[in-house]
């Protein structure tokens, strides 16, 4: 799932500021497993908005709903009654959905809502961790399922670096080495042998620093016209 | 909607508020307590920081829960549940600038219904709780 975290109310207030009718716009998916953008977080971020503004005296309509992607555009035309009634709408999907949000109405003022943080896992109930960044070019069956590019705060590939010790990262000592879990979890299943395999550097253009990416499915996107006989 | 503006809501557990703000001796408290509607839930683990902000944008002047002290919630963590929910609420609260003490935790027994009744006038008249 893709993270978040809300952005401060005072700074989505600032956004706001000025705009009659405003529209907080929760996505059903990723953030809110989260916790952090679904209808609850939606219908929060409408309440303390309100609340905000009548301790001020200012008046203006504050109201929220949810759809349940922002980043897929079927979904978001079940918001478009809503849409019609906003000048402005407060986003909390992650950036995806804010920016899909503007190409499917692109009239539209459309403010994000949330900081969005990073691809991860539910760890705990209450806890969200990182585990992939999106290289384009996976290699754990060669690191026992455990990702060096996000666990290991260097993304080192061959092995820790100096400072790893009692099994914590340099960088902040209350998070594990990366590649300690690498070669616990390589142990445990039997494959310590893959650390004497050299991981070639890795190919970078295959992640986003090739430029954005797509994926298309030529069968999916369209179809041909067909011709009468054997194809 | 403001049809709340001004009174106190609180929210309390059946098993140890009941009996004190809405069965018989329910007329006792209020003459201690200024205007509340008393809202029931099955155990203050229940409470949802949402009820919470609800209640503040119904008009309410302030919202307190009332239930078991920790050790004896029925459902073993009520208690703790509401006070961890109430912090959330003070939380967001805070960061729009409004004061954390127009919400309250009462925690008590049923068979001390006077000790209850004090610490809830008090919360009303200091207009704050113990919620950190
Ligand atoms: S808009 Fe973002 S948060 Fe919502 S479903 Fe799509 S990817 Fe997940
Ligand atoms: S190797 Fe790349 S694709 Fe695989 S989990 Fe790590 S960052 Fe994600």
């Amino acid at each position: 799932m893709i993270t978040g975290d809300r952005k401060p109310l005072e700074e989505i207030a600032a956004m706001v500021e000025g705009f009659e009718r405003v529209l907080i716009l929760g996505c059903g998916t990723c953030v809110t497993v989260c916790m952090a953008g679904g209808e609850r977080e939606a219908e929060e971020t409408a309440l303390a908005l309100r609340l905000r503004g009548r301790e001020r005296g200012v008046s203006r309509e504050i109201w929220y709903a949810n759809v349940e992607r922002q980043c897929d555009e079927e979904f978001l035309q079940e918001a478009v009654d809503h849409v019609a009634r906003a000048d402005v709408v407060v986003s909390l999907a992650c950036g995806c959905g804010v920016q899909h949000m503007v190409t499917v109405f692109p009239d539209l003022i459309v403010y994000p809502g949330l900081n969005t943080t990073f691809m991860g896992v539910t760890e705990e109930l209450g806890v969200w961790a990182e585990r992939c960044l999106g290289c384009g070019d996976c290699v754990l069956e060669r690191t026992g399922g455990v990702c060096p590019i996000t666990r290991c705060s260097k993304s080192l590939l061959n092995g820790p670096c100096g400072g790893s010790a009692d099994g914590a990262c340099e960088v902040d000592k209350t998070i594990p080495c990366g590649w300690q879990l690498i070669i616990d979890r390589l142990e445990a299943i039997g494959q310590l042998q893959r650390l004497d395999e050299v991981l070639p550097p890795k190919d970078w253009s295959k992640s986003h620093s090739g430029g954005p990416r797509f994926r298309i499915r030529e069968d999916v996107r369209g179809t041909d016209d067909v011709e009468e006989g054997a194809q | 909607m403001h049809d709340k503006e001004g009174i106190m809501i609180i929210f309390g557990c059946k098993h140890t508020a009941t009996p004190i703000l809405e069965e018989a001796s329910g007329r006792e408290a209020r003459v201690h307590l200024p205007d509340f509607e008393y809202r029931e839930l099955p155990c203050l683990g229940s409470l949802d920081p949402l009820m919470v902000l609800r209640a503040l944008d119904e008009g309410a002047r302030s919202v307190v829960a009332v239930g078991c002290f920790q050790g004896r919630c029925r459902h073993l963590t009520g208690s703790q549940r509401a006070k961890a929910a109430l912090g959330h609420v003070g939380d967001v609260l805070e960061e729009v600038g409004l004061d954390r003490s127009m919400i309250g935790l009462v925690l008590g027994s049923p068979i001390d219904q006077r000790a209850m009744i004090e610490q809830l006038a008090k919360f009303a008249t200091n207009d704050g709780g113990d919620v950190e």
